[in-house]
C-alpha cells in the first residue's frame, strides 16, 4: 500500500472531535493519533442465567487477539462487553487511560454508551446501510463525529481506495458483492477511527480467495491504524493468517492462551486440539513392570502400551518447567495422520495413514528404528475425511487412511482395530 | 428464443367464481358512478362554487390531519416499535381501536371529550374560551382520530421490519440517538412511512362519520366533500349532479393515491 503513504487527509488542524485526546484525525496512512491509543485491556465477569463469563485480555495497539472458542463459550458476549452492548458484573474494559466500563468495589461504575466507546465492530454480516451508496456508508463515521459532509466524502473516498473499491464509490450496497460489501463495511468501521476493532467471524460468509484478500486488507489495516483489535473465530485459519495471541474460551472461562504456533501445535484443551485437527488422550501412566517390560498408558476405555525407553525418556524429559512423573496425568497429542491402522481379524493388513503398507511387526518393537505406541480400539463411525477417509475410534481417536486401504481392511462401524503412532509423533504433556 | 411460462401451483379453480364475484363487488359500483356521471356538464359541476369549497376544505383539512399525524404518529410508532412486555401490548391494540370503531361512534367519543361539556371541553371552554365542536379545527381533529392509526401502523410494521441492527452498527460508528434516528432509522423505514402517510391521507379524505357528529355540516367551514355529496343527496347544497362529480374527484383521488403508495418500493429511487 505504498500508494498510501501520501495520503494524508487534513481534518481542521488539530481539532478535538468529540473524543477524549482527539487529536488531528486523517484518513488511511494518515498518522495514528497515539495519545489517545492504547492497548485494549478486558477483565470481565458476568453471570448470564446458568452461564458464566469470566474473562480476561489485553490487545497491544496494531495487535489481534484471536478469541477461539465452540458455539456456547462465551465469545459472543465477551464482545457484547467490550462493545458496551451488554454491561459488566464485576471488572472492567478500558483502552489506554480511557475506562469504558467499571463496576469494580469501592470505585465509581463507569459504562460509556456505545456511541461513545469509539470501539469498532465488523461482523460476519456486513451491513452496509442499504439506503446509501458506498461512499456515503464510508463517510457515516466521520459525519457522525462532526466532520464537515465535504471532508468526510475526501476520506471516504480514501478509505474506499486502502480497500481497494476506490472505483465503486457511487454504488449502491445491493450492486456489490458479499466480499465487497465486507470491504465497504472494514473501511466504514476504520473511517470512524476507532481506539478498539472488534471482529465477530468477519470471513465466516466469504468463499475461500475472498476471505484470503479480506483477511490481507484487515491485518495490513489494523497494523496500518494502530488498532488493538479482537477477533472471534471457529477458523484456524483466520488464527494463523491474523493473530498475534490466541485466547481459548470455554464453558466462559479462558482454558489457555498464547502465541498461536504454540497453542495450535500444542493444545492443552480438547477443543483447541479438535481446532488444530489433532487427537487428544488423557491417559494415566502405569510404569514398567520389570526391566525391558512395555510401560502402560490407561485412557477411560482405551489400553496403550508403549517400548519401556520412550515411557523413561518422556518421564526425564521436562517441559515448560514442569517434570512428567508418573504420578501425573498426561496428555497425549498427535495427527490423525501420523497413526496406522490395521484390522484385527486377519492380522496382516497393517495400513499406514499415507496408504503404505507395513509388515506386521511386534506392538512395542521399534520400527524405521522408532518406538511405536499401540493399542486395540473399535471403529465408531468413518467419514470423508482431508486424505481419503477419515475413521472415528474408540475414546474419539481419528485416523485418517486412504480410501482403498478402509475398503481392504472393511473398515464400518464396530469393526475391532489395532491401532499405532511412532512415539515420536505424540507430544506428551502432564496435566 | 421462445420461451414457454412455467406456471407454477395456482389457486384452485373453484376458487375463481368467488375471486370474481369479489371484484365485481368492489369494482362494479364505481363503474356504475362513472356510468351515471352526466360528463357534459361535469366541469361545471365540479367548478361550482359550493363544490370547490367543499374539495378546498377537504384537501386542506386532510392535509393538516396528515401533518397532525406525522407530528404525533412518528414518535408513536417509534416508541411502540421498540416497546415490548403486556404494557405496549395494550397500548398497540388502543391505537387499532379507532379502526375498528364505527366513525360515528368516534364521532360521539370526541363530543363527549372535546364538546362545550364534555370532559376536557368544559375546561377549554371555562378557562380559555375555545369552543372547538362544530369548528374546521374539529373536523382535523375527526380526521386525526380515524386517521392516525395507518400511519403508526404502517411505520411501526416497516420499524420492527428494520430491525435494531442498523442502529447498533450507527452507534458503534459513533452516530448518537438523534443522529442514528435521522440518518439510518427513518430512512430505512421510509417504505412504510410513506405507504402509511397515504393511507392516512386517503382516510382522511373519505372521513364522514366522525365529522358529521363532531363537526357539523356547515358549508366552507365543515363541510367536506363527503359530507357535500351526503348533503347533496339529501336535496341541500350541491347538486346531485355535482355529488355525483365530487364523487368521482375522490375516487381519481383515491386510486392515485393507492397507485403512488404501490408503485414506491427502496432502491427504485436510486434509479439503479
Amino acid at each position: 500500500m505504498s500508494d498510501l503513504d501520501g495520503t494524508v487527509i487534513g481534518r481542521g488542524q488539530g481539532r478535538a472531535v468529540g473524543r477524549p485526546g482527539g487529536g488531528a484525525r486523517g484518513g488511511p496512512g494518515g498518522q495514528p493519533d497515539d495519545a489517545a491509543r492504547g492497548a485494549l485491556v478486558a477483565d470481565v465477569h458476568v453471570r448470564r442465567g446458568a452461564f458464566t463469563l469470566a474473562a480476561a485480555l489485553a490487545v497491544e495497539p496494531g495487535r489481534v487477539t484471536a478469541v477461539l472458542g465452540p458455539n456456547g463459550a462465551g465469545k459472543s458476549t465477551l464482545l457484547a462487553l467490550l462493545a458496551g452492548t451488554l454491561g459488566v458484573e464485576r471488572g472492567h474494559v478500558r483502552v489506554g487511560d480511557r475506562v469504558l466500563t467499571r463496576t469494580m468495589p469501592g470505585e465509581r461504575d463507569v459504562h460509556v454508551p456505545v456511541d461513545r466507546r469509539s470501539v469498532g465492530l465488523l461482523g460476519q454480516d456486513p451491513l452496509v446501510f442499504p439506503h446509501l451508496d458506498v461512499l456515503e456508508n464510508v463517510a457515516f463515521g466521520p459525519r457522525a463525529a462532526g466532520v464537515r459532509p465535504a471532508h468526510a466524502r475526501d476520506e471516504a473516498a480514501a478509505w474506499l481506495e486502502a480497500v481497494g473499491l476506490g472505483d465503486l464509490a457511487r454504488r449502491r450496497p445491493d450492486e456489490l458483492s458479499g466480499g465487497q460489501r465486507q470491504r465497504v463495511a472494514l473501511a466504514r468501521a476504520l473511517a470512524a477511527r476507532p481506539d478498539a476493532l472488534l471482529l465477530d467471524e468477519p470471513f465466516a460468509q466469504l468463499d475461500v480467495r475472498t476471505a484470503a484478500e479480506l483477511r490481507d486488507v484487515v491485518r495490513e489495516h489494523v497494523r496500518a491504524a494502530r488498532v488493538p483489535t479482537v477477533l472471534v473465530t471457529h477458523d484456524v485459519v483466520d488464527v494463523l493468517a491474523l493473530a498475534d495471541h490466541v485466547v481459548v474460551l470455554h464453558d466462559g472461562d479462558v482454558v489457555e492462551q498464547g502465541d498461536p504456533v504454540t497453542v495450535l501445535t500444542d493444545p492443552v484443551h480438547p477443543f483447541t486440539a479438535a481446532l488444530a485437527d489433532l487427537n487428544l488422550l488423557r491417559v494415566t501412566p502405569i510404569t514398567p513392570a520389570g526391566a525391558g517390560a512395555p510401560a502402560l498408558l490407561r485412557s477411560p476405555s482405551l489400553a496403550l502400551t508403549v517400548p519401556a525407553d520412550a515411557f523413561a525418556s518422556w518421564v526425564e524429559k521436562a517441559s515448560a518447567g514442569v517434570t512428567f512423573s508418573t504420578h501425573d496425568a498426561w496428555q497425549l497429542t498427535f495427527s490423525p495422520g501420523d497413526v496406522r491402522i490395521c484390522g484385527v481379524a486377519d492380522g496382516t493388513g497393517d495400513r499406514p495413514g499415507d496408504g503404505a503398507a507395513d509388515a506386521r511387526a511386534d506392538d512395542v518393537s521399534a520400527r524405521d528404528g522408532r518406538a511405536q505406541l499401540a493399542w486395540d480400539a473399535v471403529v465408531v463411525d468413518v467419514e470423508r475425511g482431508p486424505r481419503g477417509l477419515r475413521v472415528r475410534t474408540t475414546d474419539d481417536v481419528l485416523v485418517d487412511v486412504a480410501a482403498a486401504s478402509a475398503v481392504a481392511l472393511d473398515l464400518r462401524p464396530g469393526s475391532p482395530v489395532r491401532l499405532r503412532v511412532a512415539a515420536p509423533d505424540v507430544r506428551v504433556r502432564a496435566v | 428464443m421462445t420461451t414457454t411460462s412455467v406456471r407454477g401451483p395456482g389457486a384452485p379453480r373453484l376458487l375463481w367464481l368467488p375471486a370474481a364475484l369479489a371484484v365485481g363487488l368492489l369494482v362494479m359500483p364505481v363503474v356504475a358512478l362513472v356510468v351515471r356521471a352526466s360528463w357534459a356538464t361535469l366541469p361545471e359541476d365540479v367548478s361550482s362554487q359550493a363544490a370547490r369549497q367543499a374539495l378546498a376544505l377537504s384537501l386542506g383539512t386532510s392535509l393538516a390531519a396528515t401533518a397532525c399525524c406525522l407530528v404525533l404518529g412518528v414518535p408513536l410508532a417509534l416508541v411502540l416499535a421498540r416497546a415490548t412486555g403486556w404494557a405496549a401490548d395494550v397500548l398497540r391494540a388502543l391505537v387499532t381501536l379507532p379502526l375498528v370503531l364505527p366513525p360515528t361512534v368516534g364521532g360521539i367519543a370526541l363530543l363527549y371529550l372535546l364538546g362545550r361539556r364534555g370532559l376536557v371541553g368544559r375546561s377549554l371552554d371555562a378557562w380559555f374560551g375555545v369552543t372547538i365542536p362544530f369548528t374546521t379545527t374539529a373536523v382535523v381533529i375527526a380526521q386525526v382520530f380515524v386517521a392516525m392509526p395507518f400511519l403508526v401502523l404502517g411505520l411501526e410494521g416497516a420499524l420492527r421490519t428494520a430491525g435494531t441492527r442498523f442502529e447498533t452498527v450507527a452507534a458503534t460508528l459513533g452516530a448518537g440517538r438523534w443522529t442514528t434516528l435521522r440518518r439510518v432509522t427513518l430512512p430505512l423505514a421510509a417504505p412504510g412511512l410513506l405507504a402509511g402517510t397515504v393511507l392516512c391521507f386517503a382516510r382522511a379524505l373519505g372521513e364522514f362519520g366522525a365529522t358529521a357528529l363532531f363537526a357539523g355540516n356547515t358549508p366552507g367551514v365543515t363541510q367536506t366533500m363527503p359530507l357535500a355529496i351526503y348533503a347533496a343527496f339529501n336535496g341541500a347544497g350541491v347538486t346531485q349532479g355535482a355529488a355525483v362529480a365530487l364523487s368521482l374527484l375522490l375516487v381519481v383521488a383515491a386510486v392515485a393515491v393507492l397507485l403512488v403508495a404501490r408503485a414506491w418500493r427502496p432502491g427504485r429511487m436510486a434509479g439503479a
